[in-house]
């Protein structure tokens, strides 16, 4: 059941968290229509019975033991760093409640 | 004094160990070379004039060190803690990491001095460099010609002689093809091979971190510095590289796939020429198959973004970078994104949502994965039958800036690069010679953690004088 791959892209932009000016989601509407006719390409390919890749190392379950890393610990101040919008050793952000 | 500029890293940190000439000196001559030349090239972000005196001013003769003095460059999307770290983009045009990258502390570890920061396209996200918030890269060979990408900034500064050599990052091809456009060599190891922590994330189940550099051997000294396990990035594994095997009697494979239309016939002519090459060296060369190529574009195009739109999710205006203030948390976010962001970030964040959103992941995201698995069974069939395959790195020469407007045409620059990338695949780019008196690069693919045979036969071509 192959839904016709119309890209809806206010929908998307919002799921994406991404504001597009009028001017981007005229032209990205085009070039995503023109990339996604491409990728139809890819139902061509008899996939039944293949396991999908999502990596190749071939590792699973990579744990490590449950340890503070010292060495790798910022601090407050170095965390806050990179911004100028912070309180008393929080980020600050608009009120959401 | 004969020109450092041209030295091995070896040669470099040889001379720096016993004195004959100091890591400031050193430091001096590829300054030299970037006031000379980088307002033509725009290969830096950010060079690193004064951190980098400092640095080589503490390095003493006598001192150990695999790059003692040697000047290195990094793609500006590996962090530098208390170094600029764009990754070419706007959106965090003055973050400044408080911590440095695994690929950073190896090489400081090693005696390197870190030169600067190179340009790319915005979060890796091309294969001209154009793509960059900050200006377009030129190459060295052509002014009018891009370097290629995502690591046009590296590939350039080493062709050029800024930097003796220079970190790069791969996700689809971006250390080889730009390596092939400015004629260095570039190695993009197996997956896993090298840590990537610290890195800025473009595809996390493809991103590598590899070596540019002028020779074979200096790429090869680079990767064996920075390779190797780190237990802060899961997904990396001790490199565990296979002897090299003698090339006589190596048997070398030519994917009639790869010689498709869109190749160019002087480039595809060069690979056959190398091949015939190498069988005159004693090895057994022979055409291959690779029956999915065709599909690795495509496939590359879903999980790509389907990765970018969530690894991109981070820049979200609050901790780092562009904000855009506004009392709503979710136009407070959107905002800053759509301000900070350039074209292709947004292309692909788009595309990637929706290869992921209900009701089309299944159509596409996993999907591609399932044709991921059939061309890396491509791959191991082929290695089978053969110790390593022989490929052109890129379909054309170093294209004009401006020249592919599309982004699909754009896309297409990495037709030879993605499917092994896919497969978690080594390759290497070694210079060929020249065509239409641009270089040409060869790529040489094998099977997970055969960089060293990838070595091997690498300085047999480049070793060979190549006409024009």
């Amino acid at each position: 059941m192959a839904k016709s791959p119309k890209l809806d892209i206010d929908y998307i932009a919002s799921l994406a968290r991404l504001t597009l000016t009028p001017q981007e989601k005229k032209s990205f509407s085009q070039q995503l229509a023109d990339v996604l006719s491409q990728i139809e390409e890819l139902k061509k390919v008899d996939v039944s019975g293949v396991e999908p890749t999502f990596q190749t190392t071939g590792a699973a379950d990579v744990l490590r033991s449950d340890e503070v890393q010292k060495e790798r610990i910022l601090t407050s101040q170095e965390a806050l760093a990179n911004t100028e919008e912070k309180a008393r050793g929080h980020f600050r952000v608009p009120k959401m409640l | 004094m004969s020109d450092i500029t041209e030295f091995s890293l070896e040669k470099i940190a040889e001379g720096v160990r016993k004195g004959d000439f100091s890591a400031v000196e050193v430091l001096q001559a590829f300054l030299g070379n970037i006031a000379e030349k980088e307002n033509d090239l725009n290969a830096f972000i950010t060079v690193n004039s004064a951190g980098a005196l400092d640095q080589a001013k503490k390095v003493k003769k006598g001192q150990k060190g695999r790059l003692l003095g040697v000047p290195i460059a990094l793609k500006d999307n590996i962090s530098t803690r208390g170094l600029r770290t764009t990754a070419g983009s706007k959106i965090i045009e003055d973050y400044i990491p408080p911590y440095n990258a695994t690929v950073v502390a190896k090489l400081l570890a090693e005696g390197a001095v870190i030169l600067g920061k190179t340009n790319m396209d915005e979060f890796a996200m091309g294969s001209s460099t154009e793509n960059s918030a900050y200006g377009v890269t030129h190459n060295p060979h052509d002014l009018a010609r891009v370097p290629g990408g995502s690591s046009g900034g590296s590939a350039a500064a080493v062709a050029a002689r800024l930097t003796p050599a220079a970190l790069g990052t791969d996700t689809g091809g971006s250390i080889k093809q730009p390596a092939a456009f400015c004629g260095v060599v570039g190695l993009r190891p197996t997956y896993g091979a090298v840590s990537r922590y610290g890195v800025i994330a473009l595809t996390s189940s493809l991103d590598q971190v590899g070596s540019l550099a002028k020779t074979v051997a200096d790429a090869r000294i680079v990767f064996e510095v920075i390779s190797g396990k780190d237990p802060y990035d899961a997904t990396s594994v001790e490199t565990v590289s296979k002897a090299p095997k003698e090339l006589k009697g190596l048997r070398i494979g030519i994917p009639k796939e790869y010689f498709s239309e869109g190749l160019d016939p002087e480039i595809a002519a060069r690979v056959k020429k190398v091949g015939e090459f190498l069988e005159k060296q004693g090895s057994a060369v022979q055409e291959v198959s690779l029956p999915h190529t065709a599909y690795g574009l495509a496939v590359y195009y879903i999980i790509t973004p389907s990765e970018v739109s969530s690894n991109l999710a981070r820049f979200d205006g609050i901790r780092y970078g562009v904000r855009v203030e506004n009392s709503s948390i979710e136009e407070l976010v959107g905002r800053s994104r759509g301000k900070g962001f350039g074209s292709e970030p947004k292309r692909r964040i788009i595309l990637g949502t929706f290869a992921l959103s209900s009701g089309y992941a299944d159509q596409y995201y996993l999907r591609a994965a399932k044709v991921r698995t059939l061309i890396a069974q491509d791959f191991a069939k082929a290695f089978e039958k053969v110790d390593l395959l022989l490929t052109p790195t890129a379909p054309t020469t170093a294209f004009k800036i401006g020249e592919k407007k599309d982004p699909l045409s754009m896309y297409l620059s990495d037709i030879f690069t993605i499917p092994a990338n896919l497969a978690g695949l080594p390759g290497l780019s070694v210079p060929a010679g020249m065509v239409q008196n641009l270089p040409v690069g060869v790529q040489l693919l094998g099977p997970k953690f055969s960089e060293n045979m990838l070595f091997e036969v690498g300085e047999v071509i480049e070793k060979e004088k190549w006409s024009s």
